[in-house]
Formats: C-alpha cells, sequence, structure tokens
C-alpha cells in the first residue's frame, strides 16, 4: 500500500532523515520510535508533502497505490490529502481551529473532498463519533476545541481526520500531550478505526509503551536511519541493534521497584533504571 | 454576556470619573487664573476687587470638590460652561467641531482598512516576495515621515505646484477633503500593513492551518475563512485604539490645513487657556476612549467563543 524506499529528508545542508525504507500493507498498524530530534516527525511530514518551506526531499521514493507520492505537484497532494492519507498531530486543540465548532471544521473537511449539506456532514459525524465510542456526539460537534478535554479533543480530530474514510493515517505524536489514562483511550480510538474500516496507521512516537500497545511493526529511528525494523516481538523483545536495546531499558519499569523498596534500596535502583540502560 | 456588559460599563463609570476629576484637578492646580483670563479678555484692567468678585460670581472661592460637584452636574444636564475666549457654550462648540472630525476620521479609517487589511495579508502570504519587499520598503518609508512633513509636501505638490487642490480644507467641501484624508491615510496605513502583515504571520505559524493543510483544505479557504477570522482580534485592538485617538482630533493634519475638527478646537483652546472648553474636550476624550475599548471588548466576545464562555463560566 505504502512503499518507502531510501528517503532522505535535508532542512538546508541538515540531513534530518537519510535513507529511510518501509512498507505498510492494507491495515497494518507500523510503529515509528526514536528520540526527539531523531528525524520520525521530519520523515512523517516529507510523506504527506507538509514539509516547511526550507525542508526538502533530496533523495527516495515513497509509492502510494502506484504513486509515487513525493513526484506530486502540491495541488495533486492536497486532493489526496484528508481524502486518502489523513493526519493527526500531537497538539489537537492547536490543530483546530479555535473559533470553529467542531461541526463545522468536520464539515469544511468533509466539503473539500464531497458535496454534501451540513446537515448531512452533521448526521455522518454522528454516526463515526458513536462508530468510535465517542460519549454524546451531538454535544461534541456544537463544542469548540477549548470547551473539549484533550483526550475527547484528540479523539474528535482523529474522527474527522478520517471524515473522508481515508486509508492511511499518519499520528505524529497523538498521545504525547495527554495524561496516561487519556492515552489509553485514544490509543483504543485508533484499533478501532483499524477494525472497522481497515484503516492503516503510521504512528510515529518517542513513547515505547504507545508503540507496543498499537504496532504490529515497528521501526526504530535513530539520527534520521531506521536502525532496526521488525514485526513488534521481534522488535521489543529481540532487539538486534544496541540502540534498541538502550531505548527499551530507558522505559522506567515502576513494577520493579517494588521488591526493592521491601529490601530498602528503592531510590539507588530506581534511579538507575531511569537514567541509564544496558 | 449580559453580565459581561453591565460588569463592563459599570467599571467604565468609574474609569470616567477618575479622569474627569484629574482633568479638574490639573486646571485647578495651573498656575494662571481663570477670573484674570475673562477680565482681560473683556480689556478691564482688573483690579484686586473686581477680581475677587468675579472669581466669587465664577464660583471658583468655593471648595475644589465642590466646584467639581457642580461641573459634574452641569455636565450631565449638557451645560459644560461657557468658553472663556467668546462667552459661548462649550457643548455647542464641541458639537459645532465634532462632524468635521467624524468626517475626517471616518473616510482617513475606511481608506487605511481598505488598503491595509488585503495588503497585509498579501505581503504574509508571500513573504520575502519581491512584492512583499517593495510594500515594505513604502510603508517604511511612509511610517518614519512625520504626518506633518507628509502634509506640507502634499500641500507644495497639489496646491501650489499643480493648482489641483486648496491650501485650505474648510473653504472648498469634497475637494478639500482630499488631501487631509491622503495624509492621514498614507501614515496610518503604513504603519497597519506592516502590523497586519505581522499578525498573519503569526497566524500562519499557528497548528491550525497545518491542521487545515492535512485536511486538504485549499491555501485559499484557509486564508480567507480561517486566518481572517484569527486576525480580526489583534486588528481590532489596533482599530480601536487608531479610532479613538482619530476621534479627538488630528491636531496636526487639522491645524495645518485648516480643518476646523476637534483637534484644531483643542490647540486653539489650549493656546488661549480657555479652561472651559479644555475640560469639555478632556470629557470628549474620555467618553471615546472608554466607548471605543468597550466596543473592541465586546467585538472580542463576539468573535471569540473563548472569551465570551470564560466570561459566563467565571460568573
Amino acid at each position: 500500500m505504502l512503499r518507502v524506499k531510501n528517503l532522505s529528508v535535508a532542512y538546508g545542508k541538515i540531513q534530518v532523515v537519510r535513507g529511510v525504507g518501509f512498507s505498510v500493507k492494507p491495515g497494518q498498524i507500523v510503529g515509528i520510535v526514536g528520540e526527539s530530534g531523531s528525524g520520525k516527525s521530519t520523515m512523517l511530514k516529507s510523506l504527506a508533502g507538509l514539509l516547511e518551506k526550507y525542508g526538502q526531499v533530496t533523495e527516495g521514493e515513497a509509492f502510494y497505490e502506484g504513486e509515487d507520492l513525493l513526484k506530486l505537484s502540491e495541488k495533486q497532494f492536497r486532493k489526496l490529502r484528508g481524502k486518502e492519507i489523513a493526519l493527526v498531530f500531537q497538539h489537537p486543540e492547536l490543530s483546530l481551529d479555535p473559533l470553529w465548532k467542531i461541526g463545522k471544521t468536520y464539515y469544511e473537511s468533509v466539503r473539500v473532498h464531497r458535496t454534501l449539506s451540513r446537515a448531512e456532514s452533521d448526521s455522518e459525524a454522528e454516526r463515526l463519533f458513536e462508530a468510535l465510542h465517542l460519549e454524546n456526539p451531538r454535544r461534541i460537534l456544537e463544542s469548540y476545541p477549548f470547551e473539549l478535554s484533550g483526550g475527547m479533543c484528540q479523539r474528535a480530530a482523529i474522527a474527522i481526520a478520517i471524515a473522508n474514510g481515508p486509508r492511511l493515517l499518519f499520528a505524529d505524536e497523538p498521545t504525547s500531550a495527554l495524561d496516561v489514562t487519556i492515552q489509553k483511550q485514544v490509543i483504543d480510538t485508533m484499533l478501532e478505526l483499524r477494525k472497522q474500516f481497515g484503516t492503516s496507521i503510521v504512528i510515529v512516537s518517542h513513547n515505547m509503551g504507545v508503540i507496543a500497545a498499537m504496532a504490529d511493526l515497528v521501526g526504530v529511528m535513530k539520527q534520521g536511519e531506521l536502525v532496526e525494523w521488525g514485526t513488534k516481538e521481534q522488535v521489543l523483545y529481540h532487539p538486534k541493534h544496541p540502540y534498541t536495546r538502550e531505548l527499551i531499558c530507558a522505559i522506567p519499569k515502576i513494577r520493579e521497584i517494588t521488591p526493592n523498596i521491601k529490601r530498602g534500596m528503592a531510590s539507588d535502583s530506581a534511579g538507575e533504571e531511569g537514567s541509564h540502560g544496558v | 454576556m449580559a453580565k459581561f456588559i453591565l460588569k463592563k460599563f459599570g467599571l467604565l463609570v468609574f474609569i470616567f470619573l477618575g479622569i474627569t476629576f484629574l482633568s479638574f484637578s490639573l486646571t485647578y492646580l495651573a498656575p494662571s487664573d481663570p477670573a484674570e483670563i475673562k477680565l482681560n479678555k473683556t480689556g478691564v484692567t482688573p483690579t484686586e476687587e473686581l477680581l475677587e468678585r468675579t472669581r466669587e460670581e465664577m464660583g471658583l472661592n468655593r471648595p475644589m470638590l465642590v466646584q467639581y460637584g457642580d461641573w459634574l452636574r452641569g455636565m450631565f444636564k449638557g451645560d459644560m460652561g461657557n468658553s472663556l475666549r467668546n462667552g459661548k457654550p462649550v457643548a455647542g462648540e464641541l458639537l459645532k467641531a465634532l462632524p468635521q472630525t467624524l468626517v475626517l476620521t471616518a473616510l482617513s479609517m475606511a481608506v487605511v482598512m481598505a488598503v491595509s487589511i488585503p495588503l497585509g495579508i498579501l505581503c504574509a502570504r508571500f513573504k520575502n516576495g519581491v512584492f512583499d519587499l517593495c510594500v515594505r520598503f513604502v510603508t517604511y518609508l511612509f511610517a518614519s515621515l512625520p504626518s506633518f512633513f507628509l502634509a506640507l509636501m502634499a500641500l507644495y505638490f497639489f496646491s501650489v505646484q499643480l493648482g489641483w487642490l486648496p491650501v485650505i480644507a474648510s473653504k472648498s467641501g469634497g475637494k478639500g477633503l482630499v488631501m487631509p484624508v491622503l495624509v492621514l491615510a498614507l501614515s496610518l496605513s503604513s504603519w497597519y500593513i506592516r502590523q497586519v502583515r505581522a499578525i498573519v504571520l503569526e497566524e500562519l505559524s499557528k497548528g491550525y492551518i497545518a491542521g487545515s493543510r492535512a485536511r486538504g483544505v485549499p491555501e485559499w479557504k484557509i486564508l480567507f475563512f480561517h486566518v481572517l477570522k484569527n486576525a480580526m482580534l489583534p486588528v481590532m485592538t489596533l482599530f480601536g485604539l487608531s479610532l479613538a485617538g482619530m476621534l479627538g482630533g488630528t491636531t496636526i493634519v487639522e491645524n495645518i490645513f485648516s480643518w476646523p475638527g476637534l483637534g484644531k478646537l483643542a490647540m486653539d483652546a489650549i493656546s488661549a487657556r480657555d479652561y472651559p472648553v479644555i475640560q469639555g474636550y478632556v470629557v470628549w476624550l474620555a467618553v471615546v476612549f472608554l466607548l471605543v475599548n468597550f466596543l473592541v471588548d465586546l467585538s472580542y466576545g463576539v468573535i471569540d467563543p473563548r472569551v465570551r464562555k470564560g466570561q459566563v463560566e467565571k460568573k
């Protein structure tokens, strides 16, 4: 469905993404992990044609349904965005117009690609919200982004993103701005999306837990390169690359502290656990 | 919303009292004696006795607070006292100058908005392009030149050299308005274009722009439906400030073109130490600033749901 080959992106003279390649099959969820600044967001933006002006794809191909995305004109790309490829960002309340109600933004998204009346758009939105288990769809449509909680806003943003039934969803740190308990709801919404509509998802995150909960395939990025690629089981439980092992070890393991407390060594080992690994 | 308006309005009354009281105190503390000025105008050389009597007639020997109270009461009845220069009621003098200033303000602000909003948006959209650079150069030039210089240059070219437009604006109706409006609009638009450009650039960098692009919304729709509305908030504030300032009369331009507006009236009153007129002018200024700010606040509530609902929730 999506096949990326040897993708390189540069900001000016600085190479941010170097020769990244991976592929996504229909209905698959691909997780890309890496620390901040590893180029994962930039890679996602370049695949959606949303690089800032000073960003430049220097090399590579990205075939979506047999068409090279990186060769599309801005106009062709615009027609694809929202319809075939959708995006979700880290801060939902910032990525939606603060002066527009959710229903209006939803309607705008729909109108860009299809001809519908506002009433049809509203009832379609309600059905979609319900399908994704968002409570009280009518109220959400009538709300401004600032009136919704962060988690609800992100789930509404996901619903808006898939309003036109795209087959591919790019999610850029979709849970990183949310509380841990809320993250689960957003992850569930995305899993529900795949289950019901067969949407493929590429999720980029620095959070191993989120990737582990969602992804089928996992890629690890370090300084612009994809250093490891494989199924979730391979990458998370049998990592080959030392950097992947470091990343996994860097996850704070709260449960393991408990026995240490009993032995009265809690502070020492907890500190070691969190700061460095291997 | 009603509570929001009521609260704002209550605050206005207090601010109004504060401003008029302060300005009243200032004239009270000023070294020159209104009684003396009044007598000098009549050509009588004032003796000490006569001065005393006149002060008593004018109520100047009473405590300041009593005088302020009297003046305030009179003002609410529409009586702001009489001018020391020509003995006419202050309210009438102000009302005579007001339409002149209103015409000048309305025309200038209309030109400013019509020019600077589209140009500012275009500059921001094509940032660092040829158009943007040209506009920025020209606006930089005109924003730096003081308005009296522009006014004099305009007078020199259009009236003296070309003879197209009259030197004294008030004597020739519509044609006379061209230059004052042009000069006012030119300085102000230059500043506005730069402000609008900055505001739009700020908006364009916000997340909802990327969000809209990600949904496939065309650029022109983003610009006209999203950016324009969001940019309206800061623009309204600027607009309110300029509007209030201009309604107070544009002293320099009105004086150069001999346009009989409030700015000229105030200038003449100040040079003649005509206290009741100055006082009346201050009241007008206070009313205008408060009213315009009030309207701008209201417009915020209308445009921005966060302001509107925030007020409702706080109670």
